[in-house]
């Protein structure tokens, strides 16, 4: 008879087993048995984060960056809800992080037990898959289907609730073939094979076709089979928010980001297209404005894992359900050779240049210019969310696959910090850059701790402008200038950065933007750097929400607050 | 005049597990869909669960729901159809109050409804029915003059007459097919 090991033990051992080096986490009484036995694993890193949200983000940030799960742990009761907000974030953008949380003893769960929560119900709309751990001898087959579940197909994060008595359990070590069939599920749908027929005789038809990159261009790597169905149709390509990085930027194919913020000829482009190809992405509402009004005159091809995507938001004329490198390159070998120069000319005629003054020539194009050159190729810049987030989206000009991460869907404040320590640790020799802006930074800013203790490099950037930059924006458009509840007080960040025993710079004018990255970069650890912009700065163009992809707003309103 | 929505029939089949079907029905709750029955109860095959939902929704609505059960894990078959386009039945368990003077009339109405009594105590008779909806509501009309004691009312169970595939909502008129190869039947 093989060795008895404990359920915490066999815990670590499974994580082993999937190939997991790092966990984030946050120890605590449910939760224990697993920190005692995680020692005997020295292949698993453990960080001690600050919050067990940031857990949650962090794993999320190596998970979209490595294309790895992502783990991380927390105990019962507030450990596992303060995970909640990464999970459901990790949900909307179709990340695999895995949870595993601690739970009370099997006796205690339904006697509200001291930090008791029931974390399944709570996760249940939040993640691909919830399971409960209800004895040991389950506990190799539910971590192995967790695992699974999370990777495969579109990815999502999962949660396994394992009780602290099960931890304790004893039991051998359970041979991967014991293990129960994985998935019930029906097998992936594919695509009709008349639909890539019916594809390629649109985009050869098509006077003004499009090509939309979503994420799961990036998932997929499909980067060069992207560029390949680009170059040889000549269509020009457009990038939504998670699909920045999916198509070199300084592509002469390249548009830009459409939708709420997209630039006036990206949506233009849309308005006037007849045909859009449309790549692992679902046609969010940030992308299309009012679907009644979006791209009228055009014919959607839509190329996407998730059979429940087509047409889900916009009506789709072909489908073809399946793997977006796998399709893409059935495309690009299907369709013949063509070129677009006239429709491009036309795009070119829709665009508009904007001039704007700010406050010591701190335009964010400027900060991004020099956030770029500054940190050299391989830089990946992770954003939070708001204003910034749109200029870090639309300013920088990615050219490396996966280089951009944000929070898409969920549009989660206070991601960046925390997700760029994930992404450090995928690819520990690549600068990392979080870009926040003074709010969202302030909702993880604990996490600098974090990033000391463990000499995690990530460099920060903090757009302050004193305000909840996008909520104001929306309240001098569209509330009369009433700007309740978002001007905010930020600490002295030098003196914070100070008080982590960090480097910190402070920017005010554009003269000092290359002093101060050339100074933070080469730093050992984690820098600090504060960019001090137009308070009253706005995201430019901008589609009212509910309205259409033709109507941008190009200049804010006129006049001050009248209440 | 608008038209009323169409009352649909949604079977799933689910794995034996509480968990898949918190999961299912939570697609429907986060609808907020007016559900109007809802049965649950051994599928086929050993290990299994089947659900039949019936609710009232556009179609638009309701097969951006089926389509969002289907990929759920640990769901294993879905299956969607008009209310009209199935054989559906619901059973019926009745505890009616009987005396020497009602005996005679409470059979003659529960001949006419096929209902079978199961038992006979002392002042009440259990009675079994199986029948449509509007079936059961008649008899249960037709038994409260006798006192009704207590009702346990199964929902829908259904089988569908034969399934006709349908496109997703919203295929662009003038599109080609577009549909993923597993139609869901409606």
């Amino acid at each position: 008879m093989s060795e008895l090991l404990s359920g915490a033990h066999i815990m670590c051992r499974l994580l082993e087993e999937q190939g997991v080096d790092l966990v984030f986490g946050y120890p605590g009484g449910a939760i224990m048995p697993f920190y005692h036995a995680l020692p005997e694993s020295p292949r698993i890193r453990h960080i001690l984060v600050r919050h067990e949200q940031a857990a949650a983000h962090a794993a999320d940030g190596y998970a979209r960056s490595s294309g790895r799960p992502g783990v991380c742990v927390a105990t019962s009761g507030p450990g596992a809800t303060n995970l909640i907000t990464g999970l459901a974030t990790a949900q909307m953008d179709s990340s695999p992080v895995v949870a595993i949380t601690g739970q009370v003893p099997r006796a205690m769960i339904g006697r509200d037990a001291f930090q008791e929560t029931d974390v399944i119900g709570i996760s249940l709309p939040i993640t691909k898959y919830s399971v409960a751990i209800d004895d040991i001898t389950e506990l190799a087959d539910k971590v192995r289907t967790a695992f699974h579940v999370a990777t495969e197909g579109r990815p999502g994060p999962v949660l396994i609730d394992v009780p602290k008595d099960v931890q304790n359990q004893k039991l051998e070590w359970p041979d991967p073939a014991t293990g129960r069939e994985l998935l019930r599920r029906p097998a992936l749908e594919r695509g009709l094979p008349g639909n890539l027929e019916a594809a390629v005789r649109l985009i050869a038809e098509a006077r003004r076709p499009l090509l939309m990159v979503g994420h799961g261009v990036i998932l997929a790597n499909a980067y060069d089979a992207v560029l390949g169905l680009a170059e040889k149709t000549g269509m020009p390509v457009i990038t939504t928010l998670l699909g920045i990085s999916g198509f070199p930027e300084r592509h002469p194919l390249h548009l830009g980001l459409p939708g709420m913020h997209g630039e006036v000829h990206v949506n233009r482009a849309i308005q006037h297209a007849d045909v859009i190809v449309g790549i692992g992405l679902r046609f969010d509402d940030r992308v299309t404005g009012n679907t009644a009004g979006f791209a009228p005159q055009a014919k959607i091809i839509h190329i996407d894992l998730d059979p429940s995507e087509i047409g889900k938001n916009i009506p789709v004329a072909v489908a073809l359900v399946g793997d977006a490198r796998e399709l893409a390159l059935q495309l690009t070998a299907a369709v013949g050779r063509r070129e677009c120069e006239a429709w491009r000319e036309e795009i070119r005629g829709f665009m508009r240049p904007r001039h704007e003054q700010y406050r010591g020539d701190m335009a964010p194009e400027a900060i991004l210019a020099a956030i770029r050159e500054g940190s050299g190729p391989g830089t990946t810049v992770v954003s939070d969310v708001g204003q910034h987030q749109m200029w870090v989206a639309k300013l920088y000009g990615y050219q490396e696959p996966n280089s951009h991460i944000s929070s898409g869907g969920l549009g989660t404040m206070g991601f960046a910090v925390p997700a760029a320590m994930g992404v450090h640790f995928a690819r520990p020799d690549r600068p990392v850059w979080a870009i926040s802006g003074d709010g969202g930074f302030q909702m993880n800013m604990q996490e600098i701790a974090t990033m000391v203790q463990e000499a995690i490099p990530v460099k920060m950037a903090i757009f302050n402008n004193g305000y909840l930059g996008m909520v104001r924006q929306w309240q001098q458009f569209f509330h009369g200038r009433r700007y309740s509840a978002t001007p905010i007080w930020s600490p002295d960040y030098l003196k914070l950065a100070e008080a982590y025993g960090i480097a910190g710079y402070r920017v005010d004018h554009a003269a000092q933007l290359d002093g101060a990255i050339a100074s933070a970069m080469p730093e050992p650890g984690p820098a600090l750097v504060e960019f001090l912009i137009e308070q009253e700065a706005n995201v430019f163009p901008m589609i009212p929400p509910g309205g259409s992809l033709s109507e941008p707003i190009e200049a804010a309103p006129a006049g001050a607050f009248t209440p | 005049m608008s038209i009323p929505e169409p009352t649909w029939v949604v079977t799933a089949v689910l794995a034996d597990d509480l968990l898949a079907l918190n999961r299912a029905m939570s697609i429907v709750r986060r609808r907020n869909l007016p559900v109007t029955s809802l049965a649950l109860g051994p599928a086929a095959r050993a290990g299994q669960l089947r659900l039949t939902v019936v609710l009232t929704a556009d179609q638009a609505a309701v097969v951006r729901m089926a389509n969002q059960f289907r990929k759920m894990v640990d769901v294993i078959e879905v299956s969607l159809a008009r209310e009209e386009e199935c054989l559906g039945r619901e059973h019926a368990l009745v505890r009616v109050r009987v005396t020497p003077t009602t005996l005679a009339a409470l059979l003659d109405v529960l001949a006419l409804y096929q209902a079978t009594v199961l038992e006979e105590c002392p002042t009440d008779l259990i009675v079994e029915a199986t029948g449509s909806g509007p079936f059961m509501t008649s008899l249960l009309r037709a038994l409260e003059s006798f006192e009704v004691l207590e009702v346990s009312r199964g929902g829908v169970l259904a089988v569908s007459r034969s399934p006709v595939p349908v496109a997703p909502a919203a295929t662009r008129p003038g599109g080609s097919l577009s549909r993923p190869a597993r139609a869901i039947p409606a």
